[in-house]
């Protein structure tokens, strides 16, 4: 091969190499629930406070999926050989999101390419994925673990809304 | 001559390239062309550019590469679609160097898409979506005519049987069911990848070890670590081993 071949080549891989190392993708974060409060408040106040968490939690809008928790989105997903339940997922831009997901069978895993999002799923696990709903749009998501045979037509959609 | 008998007379890499625009076809359709069309178009653009580039460098004339076509189609119908687009840049680019620089007795030793792919897996950490195969029974019905074509049948079925028996062996031991072994067979990579007839072994004997030993390593992979693609890394393997299978094993 001649070396001049030889060095347009080798020059691709490096501006790829580089290019990588500005755009190196980041994994979904696993998060807790909520953390409950610890307060030393008075008995007058603990009542106002309980009053006050009973309104915000489980507010849903029916346009959206999933419910809002403490102004985040929450949405249980689950995996399964060879479909994804929910398969459309809609939300808003702005929105802070949730996915609570979980394999029901063999280890799947959930990629957003759109948001940087690779979270693998063990089986019977629930894996909490959070992001900021930025972009609008429909994006997709696929599994990113092989499963098998269907593995391919394993999909759905994000739908992010204006 | 009607159509059918036209197509079934063409060359038989242009029938692979029927058979992968149309899995591409299915799968856009599905997934939107917004997300799937530009990874095939860098892909395809990439892999034929690049491999006409270097063999124009060795013959001095233009040639159009059938087979760089078809190594960057597999490649963007392997990788997810909405990818950045260097990761299809990239694997392609992969692809057709190795395809021109690691040779074992004048031949190209690795599976070109396939080696381009598990790089890619490795630097950028990306996944294989396999979204060729959307639709499972037309990888089934196309896949098998094009392996017979391709007179490959007894690979694909040396493979077939030897990951169904020892992942089913392994499925039983866990208390799971036998035929979930069938579920686990990824037939986009054994109707196109795994009888690539370049990198795969000279004669018929050696292409049925070359099978049992692809199916035997994509079995391992698949119950020791999950969360690592088997099919590529096997076939990686797998081609490893043809100069052995080449030397030892004779019709």
């Amino acid at each position: 091969m001649k070396k001049s071949t030889l060095l347009i080549v080798a020059g691709i891989l490096l501006i790829t190499l580089l290019l990588y190392g500005c755009t190196r993708k980041e994994h979904g974060q696993e998060m807790k629930p909520v953390a409950e409060q610890e307060s030393a408040m008075t008995e007058y106040a603990e009542e106002v406070e309980l009053k006050e968490r009973e309104k915000r939690v489980s507010e849903s809008d029916e346009e959206y999926s999933g419910n809002k928790v403490n102004g985040v989105r929450e949405i249980k997903i689950e995996a399964r050989q060879f479909a994804f339940e929910p398969v459309t997922i809609v939300v808003k831009k702005g929105e802070r999101v949730r996915l609570i997901a979980k394999s029901l069978d063999v280890t799947h895993g959930l990629g957003i390419e759109a948001y940087n999002i690779d979270q693998k799923l063990p089986p019977g696990q629930e894996k909490f994925i959070e992001f900021t709903a930025v972009k609008s749009g429909k994006f997709h998501f696929h599994c990113s673990v092989y499963c098998g045979t269907g593995h391919g037509k394993m999909h759905g959609t994000l739908i992010v809304k204006e | 001559m009607n159509i059918v008998e036209k197509i079934w007379k063409t060359n038989i890499k242009n029938q692979l390239i029927l058979v992968l625009s149309i899995f591409a076809a299915v799968g856009m359709f599905q997934l939107g062309i917004r997300n799937s069309l530009p990874q095939l178009v860098i892909s395809v653009t990439t892999a034929i550019g690049l491999d006409s580039l270097i063999i124009y460098k060795k013959l001095k004339k233009p040639f159009f590469s059938t087979s760089a076509l078809i190594s960057g189609l597999i490649i963007a119908l392997a990788l997810p679609p909405g990818i950045a687009w260097h990761i299809p840049l990239s694997a392609a680019s992969i692809a057709i160097f190795s395809k021109h620089t690691i040779h074992i007795r004048g031949r190209h030793n690795f599976n070109p898409a396939n080696f381009g792919l598990l790089l890619s897996m490795f630097i950028f950490g990306t996944y294989l979506a396999w979204w060729g195969a959307t639709n499972t029974w037309l990888v089934l019905l196309l896949g098998t005519l094009i392996t017979y074509r391709f007179k490959r049948i007894h690979l694909v079925l040396s493979f077939f049987i030897t990951q169904s028996i020892l992942l089913g062996t392994y499925f039983v031991l866990k208390g799971e069911p036998f035929l979930n072994s069938i579920l686990m067979i990824n037939l986009f990579f054994i109707f196109v990848m795994l009888i690539e007839p370049k990198t795969s072994p000279i004669h018929r004997k050696g292409r049925i070890i070359y099978g049992v030993l692809t199916g035997a390593f994509s079995s391992v992979l698949i119950a020791t670590i999950p969360t690592l693609d088997p099919s590529v890394v096997a076939l990686a393997l797998s081609n490893l081993l043809v100069p052995v299978i080449n030397s030892k094993v004779k019709e």
